[in-house]
């Protein structure tokens, strides 16, 4: 995939810091966003089975109807990647705060 | 149990759709079965609730045992962890129900998947209509040129699984067009950012509604027309290797197999293809010896059982224009008791007699055959009368 992620994508990698579940993953985005991003289950399964396909996530385990999942290496170089993109346009855009503060 | 049933909303329709099961509900009456056609809901508590069409989306990644048409069991988990209560699913569609609640969460937050999903599902739909309807037209195209063209009045007239055929043609015709519309009209208003609304489509009812009743009418006339002509069903005298007319009773004929070496030679021209299409069984080639002075005359029959009596006058007419040994021109009637109807060649070798659904055709070879063709018509006539059943 190239270009930028979505800010749901984006939030489902760093949930995945550590392997969880769908509706695991749905709790922590709402947690790590302080309850802004609240995630759909529609949407978070289709990201899922998305992310599996392009190879930046696997299933680490399944059970019954509940499938965990792990970052992959290539899954851990785009948040990265995707982590660096985001930092660079905060610095691009950093000017503007300042000369509002001043 | 109390159930109750209503007409399926129109699948395109989600909001309209949902938001009348959620009406449902508040009345006392759950969804219970989605079908293609009438949705069953079941009386219980007043309740308030949300509702959502989940529609199967594309295979792309999916395991090829899982069912197409339904919903991967995580997603359901996922639903179901969330609140989302899987209440009823049919043709792909998956209806799920969750408390009208802030914190039970929309399944998509983002984009209308719905719908690109409802269109495609859509398309595949009025995608197998065309399927059928392109494989169906060069059937009946074929079914026509076998037909031999000429007797198109009488495939149309008379057969009425024919006829039958035709309009499920049509029907199917018809649906394709107006697949082809709907799915234009879908993408139009979905362009304009509208959600899809029921609409009555009178124009499409009306054309579907007057084919199924002339189908139906076909069936019926078909079958009337079976009943009818069960009656004139004569039985015909079977030997241990089929229908005979011949009347051995006359000359001292005796009914001699056919050896398989002589069958393969003769040219399969000699039964023309229109016959086989009138006839239900034939039976053909069938020789008989006269045995009291060992002089070689045959006769050959070819028995056709119609289908029904109507018919007959195309089945002879083919008969006479493709006759071995004359000319259509060749043959006089003759009036035989016992008999709908009797041709022979004068001073020729044929002779054609019909009764009911049946046709007989023979040929007569030999010593004095001329001579014989009105009293072996008489013969067989009197043969015919007799009851075998």
């Amino acid at each position: 995939m190239t270009g930028p992620m979505t800010e749901a994508m984006y939030y489902v990698l760093l949930a995945l810091a550590h392997p969880a579940h769908g509706y695991a993953l749905m709790q922590q985005i709402r947690t790590i966003s302080n309850g802004r991003v609240q995630m759909g289950p529609g949407t978070m399964y289709g990201l899922l089975s998305k992310m599996q396909n392009e190879d930046w996530i696997r299933l680490e385990e399944s059970d019954g109807r509940r499938k965990t999942y792990a970052l992959t290496e290539t899954g851990r170089a785009a948040l990265l990647s995707e982590y660096k993109r985001l930092q660079c346009l905060i610095h691009d855009g950093a000017f503007l705060y300042e000369e509002g503060e001043t | 149990m109390k159930y109750t049933w209503r007409k399926t909303p129109q699948p395109w329709a989600i909001r309209e759709t949902q938001e009348y099961y959620a009406r449902m509900a508040a009345k006392g009456w759950m969804l219970d079965e989605r079908g293609t056609r009438w949705d069953r809901y079941v009386r219980s508590e007043p309740q308030t609730l949300q509702f959502w069409l989940e529609f199967t989306q594309s295979a792309k990644g999916r395991s090829a045992f899982d069912d197409p048409d339904r919903i991967p069991e995580e997603q359901l988990q996922l639903y179901e962890d969330c609140g989302w209560k899987l209440i009823a699913e049919s043709n792909s569609v998956h209806v799920f129900a969750a408390p009208a609640q802030d914190t039970i969460p929309q399944p998509y937050d983002m984009g209308d998947p719905q719908q690109d999903a409802m269109l495609q599902q859509l398309q595949r739909f009025y995608r197998k209509d065309l399927l059928v309807f392109l494989i169906s037209l060069p059937l009946l195209i074929l079914l026509f040129v076998a037909s031999g063209l000429a007797p198109l009045q009488d495939t149309l007239a008379t057969w009425w699984w024919g006829m039958f055929w035709v309009l499920g043609f049509l029907h199917s015709a018809w649906h394709s067009f107006y697949g082809f519309q709907q799915m234009r009209r879908l993408r139009r208003q979905l362009c304009m950012g509208h959600w899809p609304t029921a609409h009555p489509h009178r124009c499409y009812r009306i054309v579907k509604c007057s084919l199924a009743v002339l189908s139906l009418l076909c069936v019926l006339t078909g079958l009337v027309q079976t009943v009818l002509s069960y009656d004139r069903r004569y039985p015909l005298p079977e030997q241990t290797d089929g229908l005979c007319l011949i009347p051995s009773e006359l000359f001292g004929l005796e009914r001699t197999a056919v050896e398989d070496s002589f069958l393969a030679q003769l040219d399969p021209s000699q039964v023309n293809a229109v016959r086989i299409d009138y006839a239900f069984p034939f039976y053909t080639l069938y020789n008989a010896q006269e045995i009291a002075d060992h002089d070689d005359l045959n006769v050959w029959q070819d028995i056709y059982v119609l289908h029904w009596d109507a018919l007959a006058p195309s089945m002879i007419q083919s008969l006479l224009e493709s006759s071995t040994f004359a000319d259509a021109e060749g043959y006089v009637s003759v009036e035989i008791e016992g008999l709908d109807g009797a041709w022979y060649v004068p001073g020729g070798m044929e002779y054609i007699a019909w009764k009911g659904n049946r046709i007989v055709y023979a040929s007569v070879h030999g010593r004095q055959h001329s001579e014989r063709l009105l009293p072996m018509l008489e013969a067989t006539a009197a043969l015919w009368s007799t009851d075998y059943s």
